[in-house]
């Protein structure tokens, strides 16, 4: 066993892993998705994915985390080096340290913007822009898109700058005394802020116009989501629905929930540890996530509204539909506020998660000191995010989050099953699963960890290939501005996938490497 | 749950959920199934928890197993 970090306590590591998995889409997207596909009846395909697919792939991925932290690796080219008796297993590896590496470059972007938010809701900055086009036309200024009421970029960048010094001010602190002890403040504080939140929403909203528009109400907007559309349950586009809302919420295929776990102890029980971090992501988007943005809408703006706020991308929703929602009720501003900081809060714990495979990389294969790994991450980050400061707005952010941010976590979930259930061997997954295990796996779940869960993958991937990604490559139906943009991020992404590759080659020539691996 | 917030929730569904009449009210099988989707993530929550909170910490020595699973 190495000298590695450890985590100090458990509920810091369930509390470091939900935040991982807690973020922008248990608010924004798994209420959408549920009243888009079938309202109360979606419940049944989302908790049939979320037993199939969610919790065997956080299990997974919990334990090829663990194994490879007995070997002093944190990040997938080492665990899938050790799992895999191949010369070519650190490579597929490869793609972990990029998703993560890729998502953490645009997302502390878009942190920066609730933090901004929060500051602007305290402040009643955007209050008086009490339409959708006025509203966006205030976070397109302050995206830089004309200069109506930001003069430059001044303020995006102070805010971005603030939410990067954050960032890494955590993580320069370690797994124990940064990552752990950041967790259990932010992860209650985030939890407290939901709960208030959807209190305040279900028992004190109600009908905010009962005698011009009597049928807007927040039971209106439970409605939209609950009531069962049981005709849309027979199709198929609803269970991949389903299966894609769980594969996303829970943070798998980013090679964060490995590089967490590979700080465990050999003997530490991860069957329960996993259960419980997927459980308290689970609670945040059904009871809490389904509870405030949709139900918030309809109650001010009606159903149709809703629909078509919610239409135009999450993003809108968040950012320009729910201020312009605080700016209909009392103590609005206040409201705003809880609303983005929770939102921060809901990234923050994040984006340290996704930083940390590349810094555990830099540390275990180039023997980098921690202040040097971070240093490093932090300066790339900051050079890298300045493309989507500048072409965000016009395509660069939405290339980024598709490819390495979507299409990317498929294949690298479908990649991890299949390495640890079928090469590594079904056997020695289900020993490495249970060892240490302070509950019982059902053995069922050693079928379908190795049956099941990559058929799943297997069909969404084929899906979504189709459907989404051969269209998205030839760039069907975007503006022929953003064509450009679009394809200068494919040659940042390609660049950092090459880089990432030659390290990954560099580092296992080393040869004080060489000596480890031949170990 | 940072990625795939974009580009998934654009699917093309506007006109189809358009179709549909909502009530301004739940019904009885919206109250029911908000219940359970409740009752099941709170029951969850409050397990996992309870069992955390219930087991020794880092008490197990090194390799020590869950024999019982492993010999099914």
């Amino acid at each position: 066993m190495s000298d590695r970090e450890q985590w100090g306590s458990r509920i810091g590591l369930i509390l470091a892993m939900a935040g991982n998995a807690v973020g922008l889409g248990n608010f924004l997207r798994f209420p959408v998705q549920a009243a888009q596909n079938g309202g109360g009846a979606f419940m049944i395909p989302y908790f049939v994915a979320f037993l199939l697919l969610a919790v065997p792939l956080m299990w997974v991925e919990w334990a090829i985390g663990r194994h490879g932290g007995k070997f002093n690796h944190g990040s997938l080219p080492g665990m899938f080096d050790v799992l895999w008796k191949s010369k070519f297993a650190k490579y597929f590896g490869v793609v972990g340290l990029f998703t993560s590496t890729i998502i953490v470059i645009y997302y502390t972007y878009v942190e920066s913007w609730s933090l901004a938010f929060s500051f602007f809701s305290l402040t009643k900055e955007y209050f008086g822009m009490d339409t959708f086009a006025s509203m966006k036309g205030f976070l397109d200024s302050y995206q830089g898109e004309g200069t109506e009421y930001f003069s430059n970029l001044l303020p995006a960048y102070i805010f971005l700058a603030i939410t990067l010094a954050l960032n890494f001010y955590v993580l320069s602190k370690g797994i124990s005394k940064g990552i752990e002890k950041f967790a259990k403040i932010a992860m209650p504080l985030l939890l407290f802020f939901a709960v208030f939140l959807a209190i305040y929403v279900i028992f004190f909203v109600g009908t905010p116009d009962p005698i011009n528009h009597p049928e807007r109400s927040v039971e209106a907007g439970l409605a939209f989501i609950w009531n069962p559309k049981w005709g849309l349950l027979s199709e198929s586009q609803i269970w991949l629905a389903a299966a894609g809302q769980v594969f996303f919420t829970l943070s798998v295929g980013m090679g964060t929930l490995q590089a967490y776990a590979s700080y465990l102890r050999a003997n530490n029980d991860i069957a329960l540890s996993g259960l419980a971090t997927a459980s308290v992501n689970e609670f945040a988007e059904v009871a809490l996530g389904g509870s405030i943005a949709i139900p918030l809408g309809v109650a001010v703006f009606g159903v149709t509204a809703t629909i078509t706020a919610a239409t135009a991308g999450t993003y809108d929703l968040g950012f320009v539909t729910m201020p312009v929602i605080f700016q209909q009720l009392p103590l609005g501003n206040f409201i705003g506020f809880i609303w983005f900081f929770l939102l921060f809060f809901a990234g923050i714990t994040s984006s340290v998660a996704m930083a940390q495979p590349l810094i555990s990389f830099l540390k275990e294969r180039f023997d980098f000191n921690h202040r040097k790994a971070t240093l490093t991450i932090g300066v790339l980050i900051f050079i890298c995010v300045q493309f989507v400061v500048l072409w965000g707005e016009h395509g660069f952010l939405n290339e980024m989050d598709y490819w390495a941010g979507t299409f990317a976590l498929v294949i690298v979930a479908l990649m991890e099953v299949i390495v640890f259930a079928w090469i590594f061997g079904i056997d020695n997954a289900w020993k490495e699963l249970n060892q240490g295990s302070d509950i019982k796996i059902p053995i069922i779940f050693k079928y379908i960890i190795r049956y099941v869960t990559p058929i799943y993958l297997i069909v969404i991937l084929i899906v979504w290939t189709y459907q989404e990604a051969i269209p998205t490559f030839f760039m069907d139906g975007i503006p022929e501005h953003e064509v450009l943009v679009r394809w200068g991020a494919r040659a940042l992404m390609f660049a950092i996938f090459a880089i990432l590759t030659w390290m990954v080659y560099a580092a296992w020539n080393r040869k004080t490497d060489k000596k480890q691996m031949e170990r | 749950m940072p990625p795939g917030i974009e580009k998934l929730t654009r699917n093309k569904w506007k006109d189809r959920i358009m179709e549909y009449d909502y009530l301004p009210y739940l019904t009885t099988e919206g109250i029911i199934f908000m219940a359970l989707g409740w009752a099941f993530v709170i029951g969850l929550v409050s397990f996992t928890f309870y069992k955390v909170l219930k087991a020794k910490p880092d008490t197990k020595n090194e390799g020590e197993l869950n024999e019982e699973a492993i010999e099914e």
